[in-house]
């Protein structure tokens, strides 16, 4: 898996190959798929695209949580209040606070999207073992600081933010919208010497570096900056973001059950059967197999196989909208911790 | 203790937005900008001078973005400056003509105006092509606001 090399080492989070192609290759490919579709295809086709991305990658976190006794019994107080709790919480704020649940799911959004770089970052890290010490924590703030910039600057989000901050009654005027961005823009740039100042630093106490991760964290960026700079058009950069972030989620998913298969510290029979070498396709199908239940749910279809008994009120409605956001939450909550590199039993995946 | 502190994330996501939907709540009926949303699956816009504080703040920044030209066009169609807003919109649908509320806004405007059927007539069909999903509650729409005048064409993409 590694090669040793003075300054520079290699590890793959799969292998070469398969690297190279979700890694670092599909970033640009979906740069390119998303331009083109946003030209020649009309809203509802992105939306497909990227809907048929998302909601799969939401199933692969459910198969692992859920699927795997062991898996379940590490959290198993939050898998079962967690999804009662934000289901519950997420109906009330569309009732009640529809902007509120609006600002919580786009942040925990991009939280969520630059930590799953970042996370890859560590596993690329973890398997040449690589970086000194001190590299996780300046990889983080390199994270934060270059997303939430791409945020603040960008003409596509800065669009929304600044409406955001009306919608709230924040009003902020073209000066200080200007001076944010500004001091955004000094903030990044000199954020961006100090980083590649430790690296040197990294290399000069005798620490190799491992060069694919600083590709894929280029790439990763190359997509976000580009695509929210060259388009006027969100679903544009939200089919390069969902492939890119989808794609390599259920990648990274796959591989880790599979590496569990095979080193034989999985304990699920599902699990071993959707891993195994020649069922991919039975693996693809349960996502969309998923995708389409999900899709039944959360546009209120299940009212039609109810007997008149479900969805008999208008609040039905709302709830089956909720879905929507309530399963994302979901899904960055468990992120939030069942993603943890250093812990033993994630790296028995890796 | 340490079972309370697994739920630590999940509290803190609870009173993050119990205390965003307070201020919501506060700031809405304090300032009532917001308009009250048409179903259960859109969300409450800015309205009145909220809107055009906003349209002129973005078409300050951006006067090329296709977004703070619909927000100009929509503030100027609130209050009633059809003649402006029609300028404000067709800049944006030079921009971009993949946004649903823009076509709608600007059939809307064309029928308001009492600009040619023809011309109605293909934006509305741009419309039902470019978001199929609301095709139906689209035509239903136009058909009653034209009194049936407007014609409407099939065809994929």
């Amino acid at each position: 898996m590694t090669q040793g090399i003075e300054m520079f080492r290699t590890g793959y989070i799969v292998d070469r190959r398969q690297d190279y192609v979700w890694f670092l290759a599909l970033p640009l490919v979906s740069i390119v798929f998303a331009l083109v579709s946003g030209k020649y295809f009309p809203g509802a086709v992105l939306a497909a695209i990227a809907l048929w991305v998302t909601i799969p990658h939401h199933f692969v976190t459910w198969l692992r949580v859920y699927g795997s006794p062991n898996e379940f019994a590490r959290f198993k107080d939050r898998f079962i209040w967690g999804p009662v709790v934000l289901i519950g919480f997420t109906y009330l704020l569309l009732h009640y606070a529809p902007l509120s649940l609006v600002l919580i799911v786009t942040l925990w959004d991009h939280q969520h999207s630059l930590m799953q770089q970042y996370g890859f970052a560590r596993v690329y890290d973890f398997k040449a073992n690589t970086g000194a010490p001190s590299t996780a924590k300046f990889d983080l703030l390199f994270s934060w600081i270059f997303f939430v910039n791409m945020l603040i600057v960008s003409p596509l989000f800065s669009t929304l933010w600044i409406r955001m901050f009306h919608e709230w009654h924040l009003l902020i005027d073209v000066i200080h919208v200007q001076l944010i961005q500004n001091v955004s823009w000094i903030l990044t740039g000199a954020y961006g010497v100090i980083w590649l100042l430790h690296i040197i630093w990294t290399l000069r106490k005798g620490y190799a570096i491992n060069p694919l991760k600083y590709a894929f964290l280029g790439v990763s960026y190359f997509l976000w900056y580009f695509t929210s700079f060259s388009t006027e058009y969100l679903l544009v950069y939200a089919v390069a973001h969902r492939i890119m972030h989808g794609v390599q989620y259920v990648v990274m998913v796959y591989y880790y059950n599979r590496h569990k298969v095979e080193r034989g510290v999985n304990d699920s029979p599902l699990i071993s059967f959707v891993s195994r070498p020649g069922n991919v396709k039975a693996f693809l199908l349960m996502c969309v197999a998923y995708a389409l239940v999900f899709h039944a749910l959360s546009e209120g279809h299940v009212r039609d196989f109810g007997f008149g008994f479900v969805g008999f009120n208008a609040n039905f409605d709302l709830f089956s909208y909720s879905l929507l956001s309530s399963f994302a939450l979901i899904h960055y909550y468990y992120d939030a911790f069942i993603w943890k590199v250093r812990k033993k039993e994630v790296q028995e995946g890796l | 203790m340490s079972y309370l502190r697994s739920f630590k994330l999940l509290a803190i996501i609870l009173i993050i937005g119990t205390v965003l939907a307070a201020l919501e709540r506060h700031q809405r009926f304090l300032f009532n900008h917001l308009s009250e949303r048409a179903n259960s699956r859109s969300h409450p816009s800015l309205k009145g001078d909220s809107l055009k504080n906003l349209a002129d703040v973005l078409y300050a920044i951006y006067p090329d973005r296709a977004e703070a030209n619909l927000l100009m066009g929509r503030a100027l169609l609130d209050k009633g400056n059809l003649k402006e807003a029609r300028k404000y919109l067709e800049e944006a649908l030079e921009l971009d003509r993949n946004n649903q509320q823009l076509l709608f806004l600007y059939a809307q405007l064309l029928l308001d105006v009492g600009e040619d059927e023809v011309k109605i007539s293909a934006v509305v069909n741009e419309l039902r092509r470019l978001f199929p999903r609301s095709k139906k509650a689209v035509e239903a729409y136009f058909d009653r606001a034209s009194k049936g005048k407007l014609h409407m064409n099939d065809g994929l993409y």
